[in-house]
């Protein structure tokens, strides 16, 4: 516990020393010298006594191995830095960046690293990663839509899914009828059940004619 | 809605193989995820003995409802990588687990039973069931704890039970069950304070209906009688060119014209009347409802929801009460007369005009439909619009500041032409489908005049029955256009009604409970004897927690956020009740002492003092409405308030504005202490009082707490816990448990959980004053 008060100092120590870096890469500029990368990416210290994070937090892809332990309980490991014994993978942009962007979490929901690319990840890690993510994050893909029942801005779906057959309500509204592109759509039920349709265009004519409801 | 899911068959048949002599079953339940992560069932039984997963088999019932949603699980690869299923069951003895608990994803969540630290994944589900599965892994942990195995029926409803059909909410009415029969009842019986004015306007009603029919009658017989000559052979016709009678014809299809006119004022003068009666009655009876629901009620409501109850859902019911209900039985009443005097008149014209008639009702419903769609898209941008407008004006200092205002242009210009261009769009259809369904119901009339005329020429039938059917005619039509749309007006204001009686009907808060204890001035004395409550079930918030506070004592509460401090003085409030274990006031079950006598001396000062639109002297009084203005300045004046208020213009009259926004923290933190000394509280509650002031205004109110706590038991909660230092006991909470109880210095010395966040806010302290002086 004393170690936890040691760290509260670190990082109020930490803080004092964001202030002073920034008024050195302001000065930087105006002397001229173009900064090769934005400065808030120079606004962290590094936070492990190592070379595995970046000055902006982030981690090299290299030094991190995600795994499963008994009973298919996730690991992560960072070499020479640390080991988690329960990691839980997240999105940190789970509709607008799907495949960057990983942050690996413990127990306590602390972040134990940030992955941009988990493509650069070795294949294993790779393969638990995105097996993680999917019972993470459980979207189905609608394929096809049976009816759409349109009562006082409730809207009464039946469609068919990658993962079978459903019915679902949805309220109008913004946060429940996420547009993400002009042809892609997530729709969020009352119980926060997840749908998308990831290329309106692509479904059959009858289903989008269904759909028109939305547009 | 209860937890237990019945067995399918198939289930049935797999359980039957794995069941063991003299292992009773204790719950059944299913999800509606299968192993491979597609939609279908996995079954969960729960024995005295031990947990166990069925393994899925390949007969799920077809459409078989879990609870939720119906699991037509259909074979076809699976996109989601998963682990492959076991092969058989998976069975965990009771003894061996530790815990259960759901570990939630997005859409949906996981059920866990952990074998020491090693989490054993049970079973999947969608969001839908998170609710039902939550109550399981609750029941499961008492059952390994070595209570008796419960489980809760009190599940929110997702399909309608009769019919099968998803809810628009949880709980919800059925918009297609709902007892359309028993609602009317229960309208009729708020119309009983009215019901003279209601049977006159019923007369009314069914008065203007008979006089609507004699127009076209009229026409009839100034046609058939005065206006046609008499045929060689056929019947005399003793009127024919007897302007006399022309008159009176004609002044009796005036006299029912203004029959009518006048029926009509008086039926909707009194539709408004009665109809807003009811309206009223029933706000009032919601209100009522609102105001003594517990806040457990409030809690699981959104806001905004309840706040659509009264205005919406009440103001939906009374216009269909004024317009809807009259225009329905009006326009029933008249398509029945109507019919009947066509079918006497002549049975082959009424069936063949009868042939648009499908088509007008099937064209009116489609226009309407199409209508909505386009209300629906024309409110969606509007509600776009509004938004950005209210935001972007609240906002004006930040786009200003990070110099946005040409975009912010850009998103008005955007949304604005958004709004036109559908505006434009619904303006064109209605027109044009309006024009073409009138087309269509013009072709009863052709049909009358072709075949009529026919039978005119041929004599079968005179030229005023053919005039009159074809007056008939339109009266016919034009309610036909209409009354599928009137139905779902109905429907939907009967959803309403539904709505709003179903929360008249909730149990309330007891305040008027019959054997209560009432006293006058209660000592103050307070215990907690293994209490544990949760606004979740599933996840306490306080454990366990048993503490004896004598009268007049202060009680400083310390913790971190989330540790329970503030549900521990809600349960003081009784603003919810333990789930178990039991709470003491002077001696007395909190349950058994009434409501009204407990909070009448209870104060709360709150973290974000609430004030209410009005004066300051009124919102100091809201505690004691008789207080004289003595008494007002006198707890302004302990409050240290007092200064300020008397500086302001308008003094102790100055407007405060909506929640209390034209005063800063300061100010209307010192007026919510004020009101609370004004009612002279004997158990004292002080969340956070002093939280978001700066130094000096703190001082201030630290001074006037100290005037207030004097002789009150008080329960003071704090992050700065230099506020404390004049408590006589800490009470250090930590995950919902009592960690640590004594003086400043006690606990200091325990070196404990105390002591780590003093020394913590010390050094947070030392830092900020480097900073500051730096």
């Amino acid at each position: 516990m004393r170690a936890k008060v040691g760290r509260l100092r670190g990082v109020a120590l930490s803080s004092e020393k964001e202030l002073s870096s920034v008024t050195t890469t302001c000065s930087d500029l105006a002397a001229g010298d173009a900064p090769a990368e934005s400065p808030v990416l120079q606004l962290l210290e590094r936070r492990e006594p190592n070379d595995a994070f970046r000055p902006d937090g982030a981690i090299d892809p290299a030094r991190v191995r995600l795994f499963r332990g008994p009973h298919g309980v996730l690991r992560c490991t960072i070499e020479g830095v640390k080991s988690v014994l329960r990691a839980k993978v997240v999105r940190a942009f789970p509709l607008s960046h799907q495949a960057r962007w990983i942050t690996v979490l413990d127990a306590k929901n602390k972040e134990v690293c940030t992955i941009e690319d988990p493509a650069q990840l070795d294949p294993e890690s790779q393969h638990v990663v995105e097996e993680e993510l999917a019972r993470q994050y459980r979207v189905s893909t609608i394929t096809r839509i049976y009816a759409i029942r349109n009562e006082y801005r409730t809207l009464f779906w039946e469609v068919e899914t990658d993962r079978g057959r459903r019915d679902f309500v949805v309220k109008w509204g913004a946060d429940t009828i996420l547009w993400l592109g002009p042809a892609d759509v997530v729709l969020v039920d009352i119980d926060t059940n997840r749908f998308r349709i990831p290329d309106v265009n692509r479904l059959d004519p009858r289903s989008r004619k269904l759909l028109s409801v939305l547009l | 809605m209860p937890v237990a899911d019945p067995l399918s068959p198939a289930a049935e048949a797999q359980w039957r193989a794995l069941v063991q002599p003299d292992e009773e079953v204790l719950l059944t339940v299913a999800s509606d995820v299968d192993a491979g992560g597609r939609y279908g069932e996995r079954w969960l039984v729960v024995t005295n003995r031990r947990v166990v997963v069925l393994p899925d088999g390949e007969t799920n019932d077809q459409g078989r409802k879990t609870n939720g949603h119906s699991s037509r699980a259909e074979a076809g690869p699976s996109v989601v990588v998963r682990p492959p299923p076991p092969d058989g069951a998976l069975s965990l003895p009771i003894e061996t687990l530790t815990e259960v608990k759901t570990e939630p994803h997005v859409g949906g969540g996981r059920l866990e039973a952990y074998q020491g630290i090693v989490p054993v994944p049970l079973v999947e589900y969608t969001s839908s069931l998170g609710p039902k599965f939550s109550e399981v892994a609750r029941g499961l942990q008492q059952l390994i704890k070595g209570h008796p195995f419960s489980v809760s029926d009190d599940l929110p409803k997702l399909r309608c039970e009769r019919c099968g059909r998803l809810l628009a909410e949880k709980n919800a009415p059925c918009g297609r069950c709902v007892r359309k029969s028993a609602i009317l009842m229960r309208l009729l019986r708020y119309m009983q304070p009215v019901w003279p004015l209601a049977l006159v306007l019923a007369v009314a009603t069914g008065g203007r209906t008979i006089v609507q029919l004699a127009p076209p009658y009229f026409q009839k017989l100034m046609i058939d009688q005065i206006l046609t000559p008499p045929l060689a052979g056929g019947p005399p016709k003793p009127h024919y060119g007897d302007y006399g009678r022309l008159v009176l014809y004609v002044l009796g299809t005036a006299g029912a014209g203004l029959a009518t006119a006048l029926l009509m004022i008086l039926a909707s003068w009194l539709a408004a009347v009665v109809g807003t009666r009811v309206t009223v009655a029933i706000r009032a009876d919601l209100y009522r409802a609102l105001e003594r629901l517990s806040l457990s009620f409030h809690n699981k409501r959104e806001q905004g929801a309840l706040m659509s109850l009264v205005t919406r859902d009440t103001d939906q019911l009374n216009y269909f009460l004024i317009e809807g209900l009259p225009y329905l039985v009006t326009n029933s009443l008249l398509l029945f007369g109507i019919l009947a005097i066509l079918l006497s008149m002549n049975w082959w014209l009424t069936l063949l005009i009868l042939i648009p008639a499908p088509l007008v009702v099937l064209g009116g419903s489609l226009l309407w439909r199409r209508m909505r769609l386009y209300w629906n898209r024309w409110s969606q941008s509007w509600a776009l619009f509004s938004a950005h407008l209210s935001e972007s004006l609240a906002g004006i200092r930040v786009s200003k500041a990070f110099h946005q205002e040409a975009a912010e242009i850009r998103r008005f210009d955007r949304r604005n032409l958004d709004l036109a261009d559908i505006t434009i769009r619904e303006g064109r259809f209605w027109g044009g489908a309006f024009a073409l369904l009138n087309f269509v119901t013009g072709t009863g009339a052709y049909i009358a005049w072709l075949a009529g005329g026919r039978a005119v020429i041929g004599g079968h039938m005179t030229l005023g029955e053919v005039v009159a059917f074809v007056g008939y005619l339109w009266l016919l039509y034009g309610p036909l256009q209409w009354f599928n749309n009137i139905y779902q007006w109905m429907s939907r204001a009967f959803a309403g009604a539904e709505r709003i009686f179903e929360v008249i009907d909730l149990p309330q808060e007891p305040y008027q409970a019959h054997q209560a204890v009432w006293l006058d001035r209660i000592s103050g004395e307070v215990e907690f004897r293994d209490v544990t409550f949760g606004y979740d079930k599933a996840k306490p918030v306080l454990k366990d927690v048993s503490i004896h506070v004598e009268p007049g004592e202060m009680i400083g509460l310390v913790g971190k956020s989330g540790a329970g401090k503030s549900t521990f003085v809600n349960l003081i409030c009784r603003f919810y009740e333990a789930d178990h274990g039991e709470l003491f006031i002077d001696g007395h079950n909190i349950k058994d002492l009434s409501l009204e006598c407990l909070r009448e001396q209870v104060g709360v000062v709150l973290q974000e003092p609430f004030l209410f639109n009005g004066t300051i002297a009124e919102n100091i009084r809201y505690a004691r409405p008789d207080a004289s203005e003595r008494e007002v300045i006198a707890a302004a004046r302990a409050a240290n308030a007092h200064e300020f208020i008397v500086g302001k213009p308008d003094g102790y009259d100055t407007q405060v504005g909506e929640r209390g926004n034209q005063l800063s923290v300061g100010e209307k933190q010192r007026i919510s202490i004020a009101r609370a000394i004004l009612r002279d509280p004997r158990i004292l509650i002080l969340d956070e009082a002093t939280a978001s002031v700066d130094t000096e205004t703190e001082k201030a109110i630290q001074e006037a707490l100290a005037r207030l706590v004097k002789g009150r038991t008080t329960f003071a909660i704090a992050h700065r816990l230099s506020t404390l230092r004049n408590a006589d006991r800490l009470v250090v909470f930590d995950e919902g448990r009592i960690v640590e109880m004594g003086t400043h210095e006690q606990l200091l010395e325990r070196r404990g959980v105390y002591w780590r966040l003093v020394e913590m806010q010390t050094e947070v302290n030392r830092l900020r004053s480097v900073a500051i002086s730096s």
